[in-house]
């Protein structure tokens, strides 16, 4: 029997505060180094941590999103270890009375939906930045992300291959992203990924597993979880036992390289953190965010799908960021264009994001356009902009400096109408036709397929503008005649 | 009834007590010294080491005490925690915050180079 | 007349905290004269006793010339205006160097006020210096001082005790009006006792800790040393309640303990327990401190007070449990001390590791008894003795707070020993630690139940004449009764007729 994969993420999320999770420095990614920082992220004698209330909030409505039990009372403890991008020579987390505990995430992937479980989120700090390879001196130390508010969600080693992982990943990222809990940017770090993977045969109990730390992309999380379970089977096939090691990914070479080992087991000396009293959240507090809760990605979609037809893939890709599905609806309103939103829905994942990513234009420029972008949609789906000129409009407009919705409506005056009518197309089809009388013999003598090379060459002497069926149209007429 | 000798300085400092092998207390200091990240010369090492051998033995008297169904107590009270509201506020500043440090490099603390 | 003894030839009589901030406030005296004539009992004694690390001379000079300017001024003074005090080195003064008795700190200077720094301040106290202590305020003598011990000065051959042995030799000497320490197990109380002043450690939770080095956080709490008990409540009223820096201070409002000091009220209705762990069971008690207290009972009964037996079963197991809870937080909290961002790093050879570089900083900069009990708690912390030891010792916490719990419903306070024996001689057990441990006996357990407890003067040693300290333990976040039942036994006892500070060793 086969080998199957078993797969558990843990997943850091950086909680959208202001402000860090113990002081009042602010979270803002990509200053000086140590310019956010006070007595209490750089550790100093005597500072003390003072929670941030707004990270309980978030850290309990990641909990209501993903269906966890809210601890009316958690606690904070301190876990223990030497290293320069950890001031205070340990990490303030919750290991025995977690925040949120249970709960699960359910993903539809080709082979059905698979629900991957949540063993609990616990609210911690993070550490800073320790950069390697900058100066000479040494290692330098950077804290200005230390103290910055995180979730750890763990989940339970419910998933069986790398697609799974990155399925549930991708969910979660946008259930994330939904809620407001994090901005779900693997790039900067707002989201890093551990995986535990091991291997077995079904039904037979799970093999040893390894830890592969900082997956910092969907890429790295399929990649690297595919060539791990790879590389098990392969050490298993070959006789050997797999041990039990944190590995980090190599992107460059495609494969898991064990860390350096230490010479002692970690022993993180845990104990409740004596400078925070336990957390108490109230009841009333968990009903008033469950109530706040927005609408989640899954809802979302089988909403769009029913009301409006749009297809799975393009609602997963435009639920992927609530910003882009709140401007999408928006966009679309109430009223009449609402016909259009399984077209619209193509349009935008379609042409619409191949331009944008051949561009230099920001997301919000581009949401800002969606009411424009709608209207290029409907000109084009009715048959008022040709594909050529709708490509020519969405280059020109993505090209140009203004707004995007400006750069549209000028586009569009420039492309002017599409022609249709018989009199104005009649002198182009004439003159084709007299061109090629050749051809017109050929037509006329049976060989009707030729009627697609006279509708390029009108087309293309319309600039893209003509109305290719009334083109068509007339050409037959003439033909026929 | 409380037996009178249990506060006697005396029998505490000169009693009988455990005295665990030479080879575990070398040991236990050295494992403990090395979580600690604290670097010991040998006659210290020694000396706390015997320090710390007479001291688990007194504390061994906790043994006796019933503790089944007792919750530690961490903190006194039982008043829940006090949270901030989430304003920021800046910091002190690269400057000030690397001021009293060893060694630093355009703002960044300085330590012996850590490969991974 | 106590006060009379400290005065020294050519200066002001020392005066206490209430009766200078009334003199300056009335204009009977100038705050910079108060301040200078601090500054003279500093030089005069300090060479002596060494009860300091820092002296701020100009600072002090320029924050009392502010109050003599604000004054002429017709300015509103603050309630300490012009009263100058010290400060324990664990709690940070802005400017101020901090080394919390340790070369690991030496040459570090905080860049801000603790709480109760910033506190004093604004109640327009002049700030002295920084007391002397020991190294990360772990130690019972002051003998564990990276920079020398403090020295008692009613016989300067003896300790001061400890931790706050500099902040306790320095009131008793009169250098400054009082000040403030730190307790965790006993060190404000203690070297209070020790020196013959009254030492005030409060819940925790009613002083803001922020700004404060910790050493155990759960039982550290910072506490006043002053000649009186008036004194204790006024600079107490100062830096008491909640702090939005520190989470374990107590929302609770604070009550003007100050306000309700100015008489002595005599103690009936007062009930009042005698742990009988605490002197008659005590068999490590000296014979003269047991006969002081035996006489401060009956002269509290003679008060009105009911002076009644009680037991705290659990209490012979609290210096076991307090050294291993205490020793436990303590590894956490001093491993900030690595060498990166501030304090002592060790000169390595180039291409030294990192782990050289913590274990080599950090073997260098802390002293024996900081290496013992961080050994000692990240023993009891570590994998496979957590529960046994750690655990253990939160378990037995809490059947020690709830015997004083049990006690405290039925008793306004609890009264006995601060400390088992007097001031003993420099040495006698610096090489002892766990003879040092024992010495403890019967203050850490208000630390373990969070308890406000105070030490005020009972009579001097019989045979001796040195100072015994009668110590009472009250009802959580009622620190106004703790003080009202300590001065009513002051004024009972009236003046101590001591030697004059620094006497015995001429
Ligand atoms: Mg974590
Ligand atoms: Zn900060």
């Amino acid at each position: 029997m086969a080998w199957q994969g078993v797969i558990g993420l843990e997943v850091h999320a950086q909680l959208r505060t202001r402000s860090k999770i113990f002081c009042a420095c602010p979270t803002t990614f990509g200053a000086a180094p140590n310019a956010h920082t006070c007595p209490v992220c750089l550790g100093h004698p005597g500072a003390l941590p003072v929670l941030n209330e707004r990270a309980v909030r978030l850290a309990v409505v990641a909990g209501l999103a993903l269906d966890c039990a809210i601890a009316t009372r958690s606690r904070f403890d301190r876990k223990n270890y030497f290293y320069p991008d950890l001031p205070k020579g340990y990490q303030i987390t919750q290991v025995t009375a977690p925040l949120c505990t249970g709960g699960h995430l359910d993903v539809a992937t080709a082979a059905g939906v698979v629900r991957g479980r949540i063993h609990h989120i616990h609210l911690e700090e993070d550490a800073g930045k320790s950069i390697h390879d900058a100066s000479p001196a040494g290692t330098l130390v950077d804290l200005n992300r230390a103290g910055t508010p995180l979730i750890e969600i763990v989940g339970e080693p419910d998933l069986r291959s790398a697609d799974d992982a990155v399925a549930w990943l991708r969910e979660l990222r946008a259930i994330l992203r939904h809620t407001g809990v994090c901005d779900g940017n693997m790039e900067e770090g707002s989201l890093r990924c551990d995986a535990n993977v091991s291997v077995h045969r079904p039904n037979a109990p799970f093999g040893t597993r390894c830890e592969i730390k900082n997956l910092n992309s969907f890429r790295a999380v399929r990649d690297a979880i595919a060539h791990e379970i790879e590389r098990q089977q392969a050490v298993i096939d070959a006789g050997g036992v797999v041990l039990q090691q944190t590995r980090l990914w190599d992107a460059e070479r495609s494969r898991t390289l064990p860390m350096r080992s230490k010479e002692e087991a970690h022993d993180y000396r845990y104990f409740p953190e004596p400078d925070l009293l336990p957390l108490h959240v109230a009841p009333e507090l968990v009903a008033e965010l469950r109530a706040a809760l927005p609408e989640l990605p899954a809802a979302r979609r089988a909403r769009w799908s029913a009301a409006w037809g749009v297809p799975a893939a393009a609602a997963a890709v435009l639920c992927d960021e609530p910003v882009r599905a709140d401007a999408f609806e928006r966009a679309l309103g109430a009223g009449p264009a609402a016909d259009l939103a399984a077209a619209f829905a193509l349009f935008v994942t379609g042409q619409v994001q191949a331009a944008h990513q051949r561009s230099a234009r920001t997301d919000a420029d581009v949401d800002a356009a969606l009411p424009v972008l709608l209207d290029v949609c409907a000109r084009w789906v009715q048959g008022r902009l040709t594909n050529k000129m709708l490509a020519d409009v969405l280059q020109s407009a993505f090209g140009g400096d203004a707004a995007l919705g400006a750069e549209l409506e000028r586009a569009l005056a420039q492309v002017g109408a599409v022609v249709t009518d018989a009199g104005a197309l009649a002198p182009t089809v004439d003159a084709v036709l007299a061109e090629h009388a050749d051809q017109a013999a050929r037509y006329r003598a049976g060989h009707t397929p030729v009627l697609g090379f006279f509708v390029g060459q009108v087309m293309r002497r319309l600039g893209g503008r003509g109305d290719a069926q009334a083109v068509q149209r007339l050409l037959q007429q003439r033909l026929d005649q | 009834m409380i037996p009178m000798e249990y506060l006697s300085i005396d029998s505490v400092l000169h009693g009988p007590f455990q005295a665990p092998s030479q080879a575990s207390t070398a040991d236990r200091v050295a494992h403990v010294a090395r979580l600690a990240r604290i670097e010991l010369r040998p006659e210290e090492a020694a000396m706390l080491g015997h320090d710390l051998d007479r001291i688990l033995a007194y504390v061994e008297e906790l043994r006796a005490v019933d503790t089944d169904a007792v919750e530690p107590m961490i903190h006194a009270g039982d008043r829940g925690l006090v949270l901030r509201q989430d304003v920021e506020r800046d910091g002190l500043g690269a400057a000030m915050a690397t001021a009293g440090a060893p060694a630093t490099e355009g703002g960044a603390f300085v330590v012996p180079r850590v490969i991974g | 007349m106590l006060h009379a003894a400290l005065s020294l030839p050519g200066a002001p009589a020392v005066m206490g905290v209430v009766e200078t901030a009334h003199a300056i406030a009335a204009g009977a005296v100038r705050a910079s004269d108060v301040a200078a004539a601090a500054l003279a009992r500093i030089d005069a004694f300090e060479g002596d006793l060494h009860a300091f690390l820092h002296v701020d001379r100009t600072g002090a000079l320029a924050a009392a010339e502010r109050v003599d300017a604000d004054r002429r001024a017709g300015l509103p003074l603050g309630p300490l205006a012009g009263v100058p005090v010290h400060i324990k080195d664990m709690i940070a003064v802005a400017g101020m160097p901090l080394t919390a008795g340790s070369k690991m700190l030496a040459g570090w200077t905080p860049p801000l006020d603790a709480t109760v720094v910033a506190r004093l301040r604004a109640a327009g106290a002049v700030l002295i210096g920084k007391t002397n202590q020991d190294e990360f305020a772990m130690g019972s003598s002051n003998e564990n001082s990276a920079f020398g011990p403090s020295r008692n000065p009613w016989d300067r051959t003896r300790v001061a005790g400890g931790s706050s042995g500099g902040a306790a030799a320095a009131t008793a000497a009169g250098l400054g009006c009082g000040g403030l320490g730190t307790d965790t197990g006993g060190s404000v109380r203690q070297p209070a006792a020790l020196c013959g002043v009254v030492g005030f450690k409060p819940t925790w939770g009613r002083v803001s800790r922020a700004g404060v080095v910790a050493f155990a956080s759960s039982l550290d709490q910072v506490g006043t040393l002053t000649r009186s008990v008036a004194d204790a409540a006024a600079l107490y009223t100062a830096i008491a309640g909640s702090d939005p820096l520190d989470a374990t201070s107590d929302p609770r409002p604070v009550a003007d303990c100050a306000a309700d000091l100015t008489e002595a009220k005599d103690l009936r209705g007062v009930r009042l327990g005698v742990p009988i762990e605490y002197l008659d069971a005590a068999d490590g008690l000296d014979a003269g401190v047991r006969q002081r207290i035996e006489e401060a009972l009956a002269t509290l009964a003679q008060r009105g007070a009911d002076v009644r037996r009680v037991s705290l079963p659990h209490v012979r197991f609290g210096i076991a449990a307090y050294y291993l809870v205490c020793t436990a937080e303590a590894s956490a909290n001093l491993q900030r001390y690595d060498g990166v961002r501030f304090g002592h790093r060790a000169a390595l050879a180039p291409g030294a590791t990192l782990d050289s570089l913590y274990a080599t900083s950090r073997g260098e900069g802390f002293g024996p008894e900081v290496k013992r009990r961080i050994l000692l708690g990240t023993f009891a912390l570590s994998a496979g003795f957590h529960d046994a030891y750690y655990r253990k010792a939160c378990q037995v916490r809490r059947l020690v707070h709830d015997d004083f719990a049990r006690a405290l419903r039925d008793c306004d306070a609890l009264v006995g020993p601060t400390s088992p024996v007097c001031a003993w001689p420099l040495g006698a057990h610096a090489h002892d630690p766990l003879a040092m441990y024992l010495m403890d006996i019967f203050t850490v357990s208000a630390n373990l139940a969070g308890l406000p407890a105070l030490s005020v003067p009972a009579a001097p040693h019989p045979a001796s004449a040195l100072p015994v300290g009668l110590q009472f333990v009250g009802r959580a976040f009622d620190e106004a009764s703790l003080l009202r039942v300590a001065h009513a036994f002051e004024a009972a006892r009236g003046p101590c007729a001591w030697p004059a500070p620094a006497a015995r060793s001429e």
